[in-house]
């Protein structure tokens, strides 16, 4: 399989890039790591005349912290942030969720930016994005806006991205003090699949006493969830029949698309065990307990 | 040599030529029986290795194709022009064009001469090719199918197999050629008139009788779905027309002979005026048997005047070969704790064009009912035509469907009736000289020890380690035979140069094998050489003779003696040398260390440098053997597939395992894997190791999650985002390979083979341990945790309303 | 249209005329020939075509060789440049880890990598990090020893 021709334009800045895309409008797309639109591209599935590359625009790859939390620069390569040191202290869910995506080639050459504007329903970080309450800083030439991660997503690869719009950083603020947070990825098939689904959970509390409790789903709608009414669970202690009455929640919340790694039924009936299984495996691992 | 096995219960016969023997096998062999490294390994770590794909041409044009998007359907017009007024476009060909080619044979194929090499006013399945280009580079070529119409008015197609055979099914070849090109396949008739293309037929005893008066009968019917071999290399040729325009072909093939005939036939040229080479190929798997690119290409070739490669995409390999899907209906009879009968009904879904079908159908078929002593079987094997990519040879040639069916009756069976499942097993068994179900005695048949050393490393007398919470733990064992494609030849030449070092010119493909390492360990070991002294000529049917095949793990038997044999014509040329020189008995004479000289005393020899020059007075000069390894078979009564001789021996296999079942989620967690099998001596241990255990995890991935999924004939999943194969983290906790080692008399050094034997026997070992770790029965593969979840479920749904009623 | 690209491979500087819709296995293959990198699946998947991207093991069929420019490129090819074999290709021979050799160059690429990053990985780490290279021989047991045994060469210092 070859790409056919096409002019890949090379702007140094967002601005510039966001003109670019403004001008050539449907004929153009923006590459950031490539690994996906490099497949399409290939297999004739779409085709650009002009691909605008984020490569050489500077200040795109950061990860840093401060008192308002951490900044991912929208270039930074998946490979970076699973291995940054920053965000494994603070949010090791989110480095577990990088980089669990694909493959080490893969991860090192995608960038966060990318995977998230991609929009697919099973990706791996957004769940963790989505109990983290990150929001999406997203520049065009006329403003730059901060979406929350949950509402950027509005369906089957679509996104909040309004023409002319680039995703330029991710913003994930401090997690509730002496809360904790875990993604658990499960492939149905070969270990190194794509997720048959994806459960991200953020506990503060635990078995005993529940301060608060966040759940982001992947795979399991046609889009990335976080649920709600998880309220129900606060100052609760974490029996069988609030994990059941959570799991009913979830259900209810969730319309899983089949497909290869799973039948609407399964991943319902998976939803529940690996919702059960975060809710536990944090509850349990609570230091003070 | 060590880890000899000869535990078998000899009868008759068996007991005089097991004596002879050990013979062989106690003696101390210098390269033989030794794990030397490959010939092949640091041309392979370092890049360098020769494959089609890394030769280049002046002018060499490239192929794209395009191919159809629906299952079945007349073509109604095809609108070339803009394709070919693109600059830089050498040729766009269609079905139509091949056949006007004068003298040229559209159509191909092993069995039938039933697919064409683009196709002609019909196409049979998604991705069948319908319009070639060559063009300047790959790019233009797939940017001028980009500007091919094609219009096409659907037909209704044939995608299950069961509904295929049904005569008000349409059929998808109203008439058909047989091929004719392979002596065992001599039985298989053309002019059917509906989809099974090929039935056939074993009859031995009563079924009925023994149904009507057993005890207990037991009917299952086990499915195996269609997978992909995903070589790492897909299939890629390269043709062109060279100085005395003879045709010669580079090819990703495991059967050069085969193409070389396959072309001659199809473009009506002598033998001679084609020649076909093979370099190393990166896997094959029964993926490049037969012909695949090689017509087309060679057509284009022959139109455009220019070299012309086609290398297939990954998801063009999808919908270029596939494993048979397979659905298997058997009917056992038990009296007394013994089986009594089985009768076996397995359609064979050979998709748009036979392939190798038939021959699968009927040599494989005839195992369908199992190792194992029964008065009583009937089988008929039917292989049905479907709109679907085509099924053809995968490792283990149609055995590990048929052993997934009977296996897992096998344990069904000894559940059922309280009986240990090894126990039982080991009771069925054949014995050595007792008649397989085709009335074939079986010779130097390592069963029973495969079985026994399975049992024994999963420590199956000892107790299973507990379950806990979710997880439960279950062991399973699983048996089962293939035997060796009969007839077939393999010929070879060996020289040998005054300096002692030595070419073999061998048509047998290296494709990961190790068969180049078993050949120049056989022939360093017959002419006293030393292993690195020894050089094998690459497949090349201008220079190396014919071979049937490289595949059904027949090379290192059949070529491996027809190596030895060609060796031994030199070693006795030189030996009548020193013999006259010495004026000793040539007889008495061996070659080792370089050396002819009297057995037991070294001292009174010569080198082979002062044997070649007491012969020719020259050390310019070469010695050549020649030698042809040809198994023959007599050819089973059609109506009862009884023969005293169906095949020349056979690969013994058994496979342990003991796995953990997520019960919440279904997921099989395998924690100790031994794949086991009877490789008569091992030329090479290690490399035997390697093959037992290779094609035991690529069948643990096709056991546990492959599987081409159709919808309306249109794949799913035909590229690897999609379609899983085993990576590095599906490996079981423990996995060891074991080869028990049961010579054969005819084999070289007592060699049988060993290519498939760890895949046959997976599939059925793992359900086994499923049922013992959770107590519910898989009958269809893949085993993904969703089957077992929903079996599960379904068990529970029936409790709770057994409960509640 | 054509137009310059300069490109690092295994340590030299090559000028070539590229399109921008090449991909660099195209370009390593195509014009290089460095016939080690190997198309084998196009989408990333089977590690056929790794090669190292400033150290890094990048799949050459998903990155567009445009984007490559400024980079060092090391195939297989330019380990053993000086004609003496890298420990880890050693090793793959010595510990019977290749047998149709198909996926060996990305295996030994992807090794590399993952030892130079960590000279003492865990078993898991191991497995994550070559995951993502398919071996349908399926030699992965021989596979992992020799990563081990490479390992302890390296710590020994072997290079």
């Amino acid at each position: 399989m070859t790409i056919p021709v096409f002019e890949l334009l090379r702007p140094k800045t967002l601005a510039e890039a966001s003109e670019l895309l403004l001008k050539h409008g449907d004929d153009a797309r923006l590459i950031a790591g490539g690994t996906t639109l490099v497949i399409l591209m290939k297999q004739r599935t779409v085709y650009y005349p002009y691909l605008i590359d984020l490569q050489g625009i500077s200040g795109l790859d950061h990860i840093t912290a401060d008192g308002e939390g951490l900044r991912i620069g929208a270039m930074a390569t998946q490979r970076a942030v699973e291995t940054s040191l920053l965000v494994r202290r603070s949010f090791p869910a989110l480095a577990d969720a990088f980089g669990k995506i694909g493959n080490v080639r893969v991860r090192t050459t995608a960038t966060v930016g990318g995977n998230l504007a991609h929009a697919d329903y099973r990706l791996d970080p957004p769940p963790v994005l989505l109990i983290l309450g990150a929001d999406l800083v997203l520049s065009s030439p006329k403003q730059t806006r901060t979406v929350p991660i949950k509402d950027f997503y509005r369906g089957l690869y679509e996104t909040a991205l309004e023409p002319g719009e680039i995703l330029a950083e991710v913003r994930v603020p401090p997690a509730p003090e002496g809360s904790r947070t875990l993604y658990l990825k499960y492939s149905s098939l070969s270990a190194n699949d794509w997720p048959c689904l994806g459960v991200a959970a953020l506990l503060k509390g635990n078995a005993k006493r529940c301060d608060e409790l966040r759940l982001g789903v992947g795979g399991l709608a046609e889009k990335p969830l976080l649920i709600e009414g998880l309220e129900l669970a606060r100052n609760e202690t974490i029996t069988d029949s609030l994990l059941d009455e959570i799991a009913r929640l979830v259900d209810e919340q969730i319309s899983p698309i089949s497909d290869l790694r799973g039948s609407e039924w399964y991943k319902r009936e998976m939803a529940r065990v690996f919702v059960k299984r975060a809710i536990c495996a944090l509850a349990e691992e609570d230091p003070h307990l | 040599m060590k880890k000899l096995t000869l535990t078998l219960s000899l009868k008759g016969e068996g007991r005089v030529r097991v004596k002879r023997l050990r013979d062989y096998v106690m003696a101390d062999f210098s390269v033989v029986g030794h794990s030397v490294y490959r010939k092949d390994a640091a041309q392979k770590a370092t890049g360098q290795v020769l494959h089609v794909g890394n030769i280049e041409m002046s002018g060499m044009l490239h192929v794209a194709v395009l191919r159809s998007p629906y299952p079945h359907a007349q073509i109604t017009r095809i609108d070339k022009a803009r394709a070919q007024a693109l600059d830089g476009v050498a040729a766009v060909l269609t079905g139509a064009d091949v056949a006007a080619m004068p003298g040229v044979d559209p159509y191909y194929g092993p069995a039938f001469r039933d697919q064409p090499i683009l196709a002609v006013d019909r196409v049979r399945h998604i991705g069948e090719p319908v319009v070639a280009v060559a063009a300047a580079d790959r790019r233009l070529a797939e940017d001028a199918l980009q500007l091919v119409e094609i219009e096409y008015e659907p037909l209704p197609p044939v995608l299950d197999v069961l509904e295929a055979v049904k005569p008000e099914s349409p059929v998808l070849h109203p008439k058909l050629r047989a091929a004719g090109t392979f002596a065992d396949l001599a039985h298989v008739r053309a002019g059917q008139s509906s989809n099974v293309c090929y039935h056939f037929k074993l009859r031995k005893g009563d079924v009925e009788k023994a149904f009507a008066e057993a005890d207990r009968v037991f009917e299952d019917t086990f499915r195996s779905p269609p997978a992909q071999h995903v070589p790492m290399e897909p299939h890629i040729t390269l043709a062109y027309l060279d100085e005395s325009q003879r045709i010669n072909v580079w090819s990703a093939t495991q059967t050069p002979s085969y193409v070389r005939t396959e072309l001659s036939a199809i473009f009506g040229l002598p033998m001679n005026r084609i020649r076909i080479r093979v370099p190393y190929l990166g896997g094959g798997y029964g993926a490049k048997l037969y012909a695949k690119l090689e017509p087309l290409v060679t057509a284009l070739a022959l139109i455009t005047r220019q070299p012309v490669r086609y290398a297939l995409t990954r998801e063009e390999e999808f919908v270029t070969i596939t494993k048979h899907g397979v659905v298997a209906k058997l009917k056992t009879a038990v009296k007394g704790g013994a089986i009594t009968a089985r009768k076996c009904e397995v359609y064979w879904d050979t998709g748009a064009y036979a392939e190798i079908g038939p021959r699968i159908v009927h040599k494989s078929g005839y195992t369908s009912a199992g190792p194992y002593r029964m008065p009583n079987v009937w089988i008929d094997g039917y292989c049905v035509y479907t709109n679907k990519p085509p099924a053809g040879a995968f490792r283990g040639f149609g055995v590990p469907q048929v052993i997934w069916a009977y296996d897992s009756q096998m344990d069904i069976i000894a559940r059922a009736l309280g009986a240990d499942p090894v126990e039982f097993r080991l009771r069925h068994a054949l014995d050595e000289g007792e008649a397989f179900a085709t009335g074939t005695p079986v010779r130097a048949f390592g069963l029973k020890p495969a079985i026994s050393r399975a049992a024994e490393a999963i420590g199956w007398s000892k107790p299973k380690t507990a379950s806990s919470g979710a997880k439960a733990r279950g062991r399973g064992i699983a048996s089962g035979v293939k035997a060796v494609l009969t007839p077939s030849i393999s010929g070879a030449i060996v020289t040998m140069s005054a300096d002692g070092s030595v070419n073999i010119l061998s048509s047998t493909v290296e494709m990961g094998q190790g068969a180049e390492t078993m050949m120049a360990q056989i022939v360093a070991e017959e002419l006293g050489v030393a292993f690195d002294q020894v050089h094998i000529v690459q497949p090349d049917t201008d220079i190396t003779p014919y071979d049937t095949i490289t595949a059904g793990s027949r090379s290192t038997y059949h070529m491996g003696n027809a190596v030895r044999m060609a060796a031994a014509k030199i070693k006795s040329e030189l030996a009548a040398v020193v013999a006259a020189k010495l004026e000793v008995n040539p007889e008495d004479l061996v070659a080792q260390g370089r050396r002819i000289f009297v057995r037991g005393s070294p001292e009174r020899g010569m080198t082979i440098g002062e044997a070649f020059l007491a012969k020719f007075g020259s050390l310019g000069t070469t010695l050549t053997g020649e030698a042809i390894c040809q198994t023959t078979a007599i050819p089973m009564d059609p109506e009862t597939g009884q023969s005293e001789k169906c095949t020349e021996y056979w690969f013994p296999s058994a496979t342990a395992v003991e796995l953990e079942v997520d019960t919440e989620t279904g997921q099989v967690d395998i924690l100790k894997f031994f794949a086991v099998g009877d490789a008569g001596t091992a030329i090479n241990p290690k490399h035997c190791e390697q093959q037992l255990l290779g094609s035991a995890i690529t069948h643990l991935g096709l056991t546990l999650f492959e599987e081409m999924v159709f919808e309306e004939g249109r794949l799913l999943n035909g590229s690897l985002l999609d379609y899983q194969i085993p990576s590095i983290k599906d490996m079981p906790k423990e996995f060891r390979s074991i080869v028990v080692q049961v010579p054969h008399e005819s084999g070289p050094f007592g060699a049988k083979g060993i290519g498939e034997t760890g895949a046959l026997t997976v599939s059925a070992a793992i359900a086994n341990a499923i049922e013992d770790a959770v107590g519910i029965r898989i009958r269809d593969l893949p085993i993904t945790p969703e089957r077992i979840l929903s079996h599960l479920a379904a068990r529970r749904e029936k409790e709770a309303h057994r409960k509640s009623s | 249209m054509k137009r310059e690209l300069a490109l690092t491979v295994n340590g030299r500087l090559a000028k070539l005329q590229v399109e921008d819709a090449d991909t660099l296995l195209e370009v390593l293959r195509d014009q290089l020939n460095l016939w080690s990198v190997r198309e084998g699946c196009g989408v990333g998947a089977c590690g056929t075509c790794t090669v190292l991207m400033d150290g890094k093991p990048v799949s050459s069929c998903l990155v567009l060789a445009r984007r490559a420019e400024g980079r060092e490129i090391v195939t297989v090819e330019g380990l053993a440049a000086s004609g003496k074999l890298d420990v880890i290709q050693e090793t793959f021979i010595e510990e019977r880890a290749l047998q149709c050799g198909y996926c060996t160059p990305g295996f030994i690429l992807s090794v590399k990598a993952l030892l130079d990053e960590n000279s003492t990985p865990t078993d898991d780490e191991v497995r994550e990090y070559l995951s993502g290279n398919l071996c349908r021989c399926a030699g992965y047991g021989d596979i992992v020893r020799a990563v081990r045994v490479a390992q302890e060469k390296r710590r020994a210092g072997a290079t």
